[in-house]
């Protein structure tokens, strides 16, 4: 499992050959860890784009190309909404706080994000500056954001649109994010209604235009060979022969 | 072939694979089509790699003969009259160790370089002028006459502010190159001074007219006020690159290029040519008192301002700065008191040291909550220091010294930089009044007009 982590990691660094290994692929991210001169030793959340709030067999066998967060929450043993509550509470401040510093620090990279990392210089401890003399820098360095894709973090939350609303009215903090849109929030419906979007104060339901999803074997079949963003795909071999309940 | 012939190769293979290399890399670069960057890197890697190879050998020949010198004639470069530029390299005691020791580095921070500069804009520029510092470098060292030299000593110093304003998109990393290069031409005069003198009084710039006997034990061969004038000239020349109160204040503020520049350049290589060239030319030096009297004062000042000031500095890289200013300032007092051996370990020894701090320093905050986490708390880094014997009221009055550190810049400002700046606007507002009175001077004659 480890060697196949570590290869689909692989295929966003251009130093790691796009036919390497998967046991390669784990000696590579192994020896970028204790590198003295490597400036990347991961990518940490680079590219993250959705949190999915939910229960995971819903999502089984969909490959998100490592850009969501994906949280565990059973909406059948939570009538009274009070688990979404206190979930939100967590993931809505800590999954926007990371996606937003990665999206200030792209599109802004010397202003908001810290520049690149190699003139960088440790003070006091506590913090990098640019050579010699100047501010502390307190964004993310380029070389942690070349990658990523400025958006605002999807959050799709497997619950009821009343719910939603209900628990993100009781978190401050959750509301003034949806409400100023500083992260888009989805609810995937348990019932069956399908996604609504939330808009102006409330849900309304999804229209998406209709696209086939791919269906590969296994991940390697799909991300073999690309360095690029890639769209979701369903993988067979997660599902272990039957069909889950997985909807674009 | 005889040996001479054998050596005479390696020593121009020391020189010649870093200078291809720099083709190899610069020519496609120039035609807008820079090589990759794998490429780049086994490209320099590789020219850094035959010089060690040839450096390593040349030392091993020497080594079985008892450390004869060997002098390679290349060439003269130009002659006038009966003064000849010739460009002659030497292989001894002193230059073919140092030789394999600078490019050994030159060749590791390549290797670290290629993996930190990834997808940088500037990569392929950094790595031209990683090769144009290790062909200057090594031209310096193998130099057997004060031309050459001076031409690799200039290398060096070109490579060094150019790496220095390697983020040329960003004010003060052009500012500090700016301080560097004017520094190291005030500087530089000495060294091109001592080169006429030594031209003057013996005909060339050649070494072996200088110098009697073989490196360490060479004599001088000229009377002891030209010796006592060229050896004061290049002492001057020694305090630009080695960053001697009062030109230290470029020093701390170099930390602004790429960290491999900075360890090689600051921590290991273009700190210690000064030295270099004192222990090149020590012969003159034993015949000269007032100089090594000067080398000892000016280095013990210097070895003590840093360590004042380097103990208040609140970032990482202009305490290594500092630390680095300290030692070489230890190693001219060595060089003063007469020594030869000494120094050379001490250069060799805190280039390796300090390069390597440098490359670890991005790495600080790691290795600090590796340590935490292993002793389960803070360590204590009080420590004990030679301050703490001073009386309280002087210890105050140190920090404060140190804080700004030494006052040294506020002088140079004050007393050297502004009083120069004001000569040179009044010759400015002189010639544009000269200008002006001669344009509102009538014509003499009517002159045919176009």
């Amino acid at each position: 499992v480890a060697a196949a982590d570590a290869h689909e990691r692989c295929r966003r660094f251009e130093t790691a050959r796009l036919d390497i290994t998967p046991g390669a692929a784990r000696a590579h991210v192994e020896a970028r860890s204790v590198d003295l001169a490597q400036v990347r030793p991961e990518l940490g959340h680079a590219t993250n784009a959705v949190c999915i709030v939910g229960r995971r067999w819903r999502t089984r066998g969909l490959f998100l190309d490592r850009r969501a967060f994906l949280v565990s929450y059973d909406p059948t043993a939570d009538d009274d909404g009070a688990i979404l509550t206190r979930t939100l509470a967590a993931v809505g401040p800590v999954g926007a706080g990371i996606n937003l510093e990665y999206y200030f620090s792209i599109i802004d990279r010397l202003g908001y994000g810290s520049g690149t990392k190699l003139p960088h210089n440790i003070t006091g401890l506590v913090g990098v500056m640019d050579g010699h003399a100047s501010d502390l820098r307190t964004g993310l360095p380029w070389q942690m954001v070349e990658i990523h894709e400025p958006v605002r973090l999807l959050v799709i939350i497997d619950a009821p649109p009343e719910r939603i609303l209900a628990a993100a009215a009781r978190v401050p903090a959750v509301e003034r994010l949806a409400a100023n849109r500083w992260i888009q929030l989805v609810a995937w419906d348990p019932g069956g209604s399908g996604l609504h979007v939330f808009t102006a104060g409330r849900f309304v339901p999804f229209e998406g235009e209709r696209c086939v999803q791919p269906v590969v074997e296994r991940s390697i079949d799909w991300y073999r060979g690309h360095r690029e963003h890639l769209p979701p795909a369903r993988i067979t071999a997660a599902l272990g022969g039957r069909a889950g309940e997985v909807r674009a | 072939m005889t040996g001479h012939d054998v050596v005479a190769a390696l020593v121009v293979m020391q020189l010649a694979a870093p200078a291809a290399t720099l083709g190899l890399v610069g020519l496609p670069a120039l035609l807008g089509r820079p090589l990759s960057e794998r490429a780049t890197t086994q490209i320099v890697g590789a020219g850094f790699a035959v010089g060690f190879l040839a450096a390593i050998s040349v030392l091993g020949l020497l080594f079985a003969r008892g450390f004869t010198p060997e002098v390679v004639h290349s060439g003269t470069w130009f002659a006038v009259g009966h003064h000849a530029a010739t460009v002659n390299l030497v292989a001894d005691a002193l230059s073919v160790p140092y030789v394999c020791f600078s490019t050994g580095l030159c060749w590791l921070v390549n290797s670290f370089a290629g993996k930190y500069l990834h997808r940088e804009p500037g990569f392929t520029r950094f790595f031209i002028l990683l090769a144009l510092f290790g062909t200057g470098m090594n031209l310096m060292v193998l130099a057997d006459s004060i031309d050459v030299l001076f031409a690799g000593w200039e290398f060096v110093g070109i490579s060094s502010a150019l790496l220095i304003g390697f983020f040329f998109e960003r004010r003060n990393a052009i500012d500090a190159a700016l301080r560097a290069y004017t520094t190291y031409r005030i500087c530089d005069v000495g060294l091109l001074a001592a080169g006429v003198v030594i031209h003057r009084a013996v005909g060339s710039g050649d070494f072996e007219r200088l110098f009697g006997a073989d490196w360490p034990a060479s004599t001088s061969l000229v009377p002891a006020g030209t010796a006592t004038v060229v050896s004061l000239l290049l002492v001057f020349a020694a305090l630009g690159k080695t960053a001697q109160v009062p030109f230290s204040g470029w020093l701390p503020r170099a930390m602004e290029g790429p960290t491999p520049s900075s360890a090689i350049f600051y921590g290991a290589l273009s700190i210690h040519a000064g030295a270099y060239v004192l222990l090149r030319c020590e012969a003159l030096l034993d015949a000269a008192p007032p100089a090594r009297a000067a080398l000892v004062v000016i280095g013990a000042g210097t070895a003590l301002h840093a360590s004042v000031v380097g103990r208040v500095q609140t970032d990482l890289k202009s305490m290594l700065a500092y630390a680095s200013m300290a030692q070489a300032s230890l190693i001219l007092v060595e060089i003063g008191l007469g020594w030869r051996v000494v120094p050379l370990v001490h250069v060799v020894g805190h280039a390796i040291l300090r390069s390597l701090q440098i490359l670890r320093s991005p790495s600080a905050l790691h290795d600090r909550h590796e340590l935490e986490a292993a002793i389960g708390g803070h360590p204590d880094l009080g420590g004990w220091s030679p301050l703490s014997w001073l009386p309280a009221g002087a210890q105050a009055a140190a920090y404060r010294i140190a804080l700004e550190r030494g006052y040294e810049e506020m002088a140079v400002t004050k007393f050297v930089v502004g009083p120069a700046l004001r000569l040179l606007e009044r010759l400015a507002a002189a010639e544009r009044a000269w200008v002006t009175w001669l344009g509102e001077k009538p014509p003499r004659r009517a002159g045919g007009r176009p």
